[in-house]
């Protein structure tokens, strides 16, 4: 029974990490509070280890956690009614009430407000990192803090202090206008490079290539890039990840460099830069790749650079 | 409405000086463009003016007070602006607006509105 416990473990633990983000964002719009709505999840996680044991993994598991987490998040809603500004709204309780999954867009869309809301310009840096791990990745507290070179303790209060600052500060949850997204978006690409900047950096007693982080990079750089194809910004910053993170074979590259060649002249000149570092001799990959990476980034995202 | 507390940090200036008059005057300006918005507003005396109060040991206890600033520093508190915004994105655009945005710094700070 151990080895099935594992899977059902496993399956839960896959779900969430791939689906968590999509339920997580359209459950933060629905009930306003970014805590409530990760506690939800968290709660329905729980749950959904503690039947599918028995059960087996529903045909449709993403469909079983949503449905699941909405209800949890009545059941948090319910709990908290008698504290004052936390009534239960009608509205609200329709849509958590919904059976079905919200279409794509609406997600496409809700997971856009969430990475704006954890990159916000009046989160510090590092809590942006952390937020958009925690939320956008689904990493647990003390994986943040093995990303961010800190204890689990410190990551845990950074977290807590930022959903508290969003809910009182009232930090919007909603995508900037389109004359914003210049301002914007440099926040939103420092989170992605500096986390993969992260995982390449040298822990003590640990692999100096900290795979998650970069991984997770990389997954953030595709989101944003799919939910945001007009930007120049995303598509550069996934080019140079794609580039750098699995070095030359990667065939990312190759899909967004065509991307690249069909926009500004400045993206050009860096697809040709990083075509000729692609052919150059490597005779030494590792320190060949580091130089290439100041290299490129200082072409291809200078602004995000400049943010950080 | 979400209400933020601006508070205006800048160089410890006397406001009624006649070399202050045109940045005043800045000030005043800011207060007619974002009227609608702005529910309380006052410009301080400099720190020099200020009384420090405290109370020994607990309620009732002998009343202390301390004559100047609590602290000598750079910047000091010199005003505030009681800002109505939807969110913190448009109380971040009125804020912008303060002089003292440039010439010091604005701390913004969410108000507990009673519900």
């Amino acid at each position: 029974m151990v080895g099935e416990q594992g899977t059902v473990q496993d399956t839960v633990a896959e779900t969430v990490r791939v689906e968590g983000a999509r339920i997580l964002a359209t459950l933060i719009r629905t009930v306003g509070d970014v805590q409530l709505a990760e506690d939800a999840v968290q709660e329905a996680t729980l749950t959904a280890l503690g039947a599918w044991t028995v059960t087996g993994v529903p045909p449709q598991p993403r469909a079983w956690l949503t449905v699941t987490a909405r209800r949890k998040a009545i059941d948090i809603l319910r709990r908290e009614r008698a504290r004052p500004g936390k009534e239960l709204d009608g509205l609200r309780m329709i849509e958590l009430a919904r059976p079905d999954l919200p279409p794509d867009h609406v997600v496409a869309d809700d997971l856009l407000r969430l990475v704006f809301t954890c990159c916000h310009p009046t989160l510090a840096p590092p809590t942006r990192v952390a937020l958009a791990l925690r939320t956008l990745c689904g990493l647990s507290p003390a994986q943040i803090a093995g990303v961010l070179l800190t204890t689990e303790a410190a990551t845990t209060k950074r977290l807590t202090r930022a959903r508290g600052k969003i809910a009182a500060a009232h930090i919007p949850y909603r995508v900037p206008a389109e004359d914003e997204l210049a301002d914007r978006m440099p926040a939103v690409c420092g989170v992605i490079h500096s986390l993969y900047t992260a995982g390449h950096a040298p822990l003590e007693g640990r692999s100096p290539f900290d795979l998650d982080a970069c991984a997770e990079a990389l997954r953030l750089a595709e989101l944003l890039h799919a939910l945001l194809p007009d930007q120049p910004m995303p598509t550069a910053v996934l080019a140079g990840l794609a580039l750098l993170a699995e070095l030359p074979q990667n065939p990312r590259w190759y899909a967004v460099r065509a991307e690249l060649l069909a926009r500004e002249q400045r993206y050009a000149d860096a697809v040709r830069d990083v075509d000729a570092a692609l052919a150059g001799p490597a005779t030494d990959p590792e320190r060949h790749h580091r130089e290439r990476r100041r290299d490129v980034f200082r072409r291809l995202a200078d602004p995000v650079e400049r943010d950080l | 409405m979400p209400q933020y507390l601006a508070l205006t940090y800048t160089a410890d200036v006397d406001w009624w000086a006649p070399e202050q008059a045109s940045e005043l005057a800045e000030y005043r300006q800011f207060a007619v463009d974002n009227a609608d918005r702005l529910r309380a507003s006052a410009v301080l005396h400099p720190t020099s003016t200020a009384t420090v109060v405290r109370v020994e040991g607990a309620r009732g206890g002998n009343v202390v007070t301390t004559d100047g600033p609590y602290a000598e520093t750079k910047e000091a508190l010199t005003g505030y602006y009681l800002v109505e915004a939807a969110d913190l994105d448009e109380a971040m655009a009125v804020a912008a607006q303060l002089p003292a945005a440039w010439g010091g710094a604005v701390e913004l700070r969410p108000v507990i509105v009673a519900r």
